[in-house]
């Protein structure tokens, strides 16, 4: 997903806005004039340069030329742009559901739905599936004691 | 005398060996695999470290990141792919020569001339950190701000093709640096009353998203399910490699010398070391011609440089707290958890620390050569290894991985978030090296201008008024004036990059 540079210039500049107007409502250092707000600041002064030099890149000599958005070839190919939403779609899967549902059957779901999707042969798939989601609940929850949520299966393991 | 032996004792621990030994199998592994970087390595190995003790923790990370370097060799000369970044300068080279049906001689060379450079690299940094920390016992708040105001400044305009986009990703880590609770005042900015986003972003989950999640993204876009061609193999790893060395012993030395000097400085690391030596080393040859269709010379340059910069970008790492390249700003991020506050006063404070990371720093070198010899006599069978098995697994230990460091699903949340704005970030061009860099130094980087500016009293003059400030600030203007006037001076005409890739 590529951007023309006056896109992504224009999102610097709103948080170099929101930046520098939310650092103004930070106190100040008694008797100082500046304080926890003077690094936003001047941060944001930074993002409000760089944007404006990405606006003008963007919109004058070669970058005229180029649209406001291009989506990457490989993207477009149905089966690749459904491979980066189905990764991205694992990790929120497992935000929304884990606390519930607990580690071991959301890794169990995640790993075979991934490695058959991937084409990778059913028993392989099935094996490695559990093998994986053994061996990390083990290695974290067991020998770091890591608290992985147990969800359904508390009490059980 | 009595550091060096309570050093000795710490990393001969068998725990440390068997430490030594396992993340070295996983830097070959990591290293190997096309895609997955040097970095990638010690991302996923951060998690696991955390739960150990200091030696242990920067065993496995010196060890991990040594062989990853060294492996990212294998597949540049089998496959025609760069295992890590630091191995693309001399990828064409090394599987030109692999068509030749030298396949052996350039790994082989590969492993010697890198073990060599590493070891060069480390002699670096033990005679000089100690002495730097001498000096650096004398800085004050002054200093510390001009020096991470030079290391920030080097990593965007010496370690990338496009200065703008590099510094609004630096810009983009400071200021993910200052949520949280404000380190001067205890005032709360940008937290949004969330009570997670209080303790502010932690590190380590927003740096498996960069790093790891980013890269899924893009391996999974690029999926294939090919099995690659690679050129045959026989004979012993070593032969002829001897004579090679020699007949090179100038380049050896000048790799590692250059790689050394471009570890050391902040901001620039490996990949940089690896590009710049290749072209130094094309420059000053009696066979220039010879370069490009497999010809030994320059890979012997780059990977004694690629190797000996690992070494050297923990100078300013120890030293200063400021790191010489994305692996040694994860290194800083672990120190800080440890307690172990990089800084002259470490070396102090914990002499027997430093020592131990030095030795284990010649212990990783040295058992590169077994295990190196290993990973290319096994490299068929790794290379084969599908990517789509490998994805899906890497996606689960970056979500264990990252939950392990807040206990929570909001590691998990930061993690997504970084992940995803890192490939689209990447896909734009900018480089994601300078968010982590930012995102480490921010604090410290903030700290030391609040309180100089607190000293003089808002007056910047004043920050120039110590002779090594006043140093290292002009430097710093200097290096900001040349990058503004090249951009004016290139305007209108078509823009070249001269290095590709970022800092890593």
């Amino acid at each position: 997903m590529r951007f023309n540079d006056a896109v992504l210039g224009a999102v610097f500049i709103a948080l170099a806005l929101y930046m520098i107007i939310t650092a103004a409502g930070f106190p100040s250092f008694a008797g100082q004039p500046y304080g926890a707000s003077l690094f936003p600041t001047v941060m944001g002064g930074g993002f409000l340069i760089g944007g404006a030099l990405l606006v003008i890149r963007g919109l004058t000599a070669a970058g005229r030329e180029i649209p406001a958005f291009t989506a990457d070839p490989a993207l477009l190919v149905p089966r690749n742009g459904i491979s980066v939403a189905l990764i991205v779609g694992a990790i929120v899967f497992y935000v929304v559901l884990a606390d519930t549902v607990g580690f071991i059957p959301i890794a169990l779901v995640i790993l075979l739905g991934l490695f058959l999707w991937f084409r990778v042969k059913v028993v392989t798939a099935l094996l490695l599936s559990v093998a994986v989601t053994a061996l990390s609940f083990w290695f974290f929850a067991i020998m770091l004691r890591v608290p992985l949520p147990r969800g359904w299966l508390t009490g059980i393991v | 005398m009595d550091v060096i032996l309570s050093a000795f004792s710490l990393i001969g621990d068998p725990q440390v060996l068997l430490v030594v030994i396992l993340s070295a199998a996983f830097g070959m592994f990591v290293g190997a695999m096309p895609g997955l970087t040097a970095t990638m390595a010690v991302a996923l190995l951060v998690p696991i470290t955390f739960f150990m003790a200091p030696v242990p923790a920067l065993a496995a990370i010196v060890t991990a990141s040594s062989m990853a370097i060294f492996a990212g060799d294998i597949p540049a000369a089998m496959l025609r792919m760069p295992g890590t970044p630091a191995s693309a300068a001399y990828t064409d080279e090394s599987y030109a020569m692999g068509r030749k049906g030298l396949l052996n001689l350039t790994l082989g060379t590969n492993l010697l001339v890198s073990v060599i450079g590493g070891l060069i690299g480390v002699a670096a940094l033990i005679f000089a950190a100690p002495a730097l920390a001498e000096v650096a016992l004398r800085f004050t708040a002054f200093e510390y701000f001009w020096l991470t105001a030079l290391g920030l400044s080097c990593a965007i305009f010496i370690a990338s093709s496009d200065p703008l986009k590099a510094m609004l990703s630096l810009l983009i880590g400071l200021s993910l640096a200052t949520v949280g609770i404000d380190p001067t005042a205890g005032v709360q900015r940008f937290t949004f009353g969330n009570v997670e986003l209080m303790g502010g972003i932690n590190f380590i989950p927003a740096m498996i998203g960069l790093f790891a999640i980013s890269e899924i993204m893009r391996g999974a876009m690029r999926m294939q399910n090919t099995t690659p061609d690679m050129p045959p193999q026989s004979g012993p790893v070593f032969k002829g490699v001897g004579k090679v060395i020699w007949t090179y012993k100038k380049n050896v030395a000048r790799g590692s010398i250059l790689g050394t000097m471009i570890g050391a400085l902040p901001g620039a690391g490996a990949d940089i070391a690896a590009w710049i030596s290749y072209a130094v080393s094309k420059r000053f040859s009696k066979e220039k011609e010879k370069y490009g269709t497999g010809h030994i010379e320059g890979v012997v340059d780059a990977t004694a440089a690629n190797n000996s910069s690992v070494g050297a970008a923990w100078i300013p790492a120890l030293v200063f707290g400021i790191p010489g390249d994305s692996i040694t700003a994860i290194v800083i991020g672990v120190l800080y958890m440890k307690g172990m506050n990089p800084g002259p006063t470490v070396f102090l404070e914990n002499p027997q620390f430093i020592y131990a990371v030095f030795m284990i720093f010649i212990v990783a070198n040295l058992v590169m050569i077994p295990m190196g010899w290993a990973v290319i006599k096994g490299a068929r069978p790794i290379l084969r290894v599908p990517r789509q098995v490998l994805l899906p697994i890497i996606l689960i230990f970056c979500i264990v991985g990252s939950f392990a460091m807040t206990n929570s699903i909001y590691g998990v949340v930061l993690m997504l978030g970084f992940g995803v704005a890192g490939w689209l970030l990447e896909e734009n061009g900018y480089p994601v090296a300078p968010i982590i860099l930012g995102l480490v130094l921010g604090g410290m980087f903030e700290r030391t201008f609040m309180s100089s500016m607190l000293r003089t009293g808002g007056d910047l003059l004043g920050f120039f008024e110590r002779p090594i400030a006043a140093t290292l600030g002009v430097i710093t203007l200097l290096l900001w004036a040349f990058t503004i006037f090249r951009a004016l001076q290139a305007r209108g005409r078509p823009s070249a990059p001269i290095l590709p890739g970022g800092a890593g």
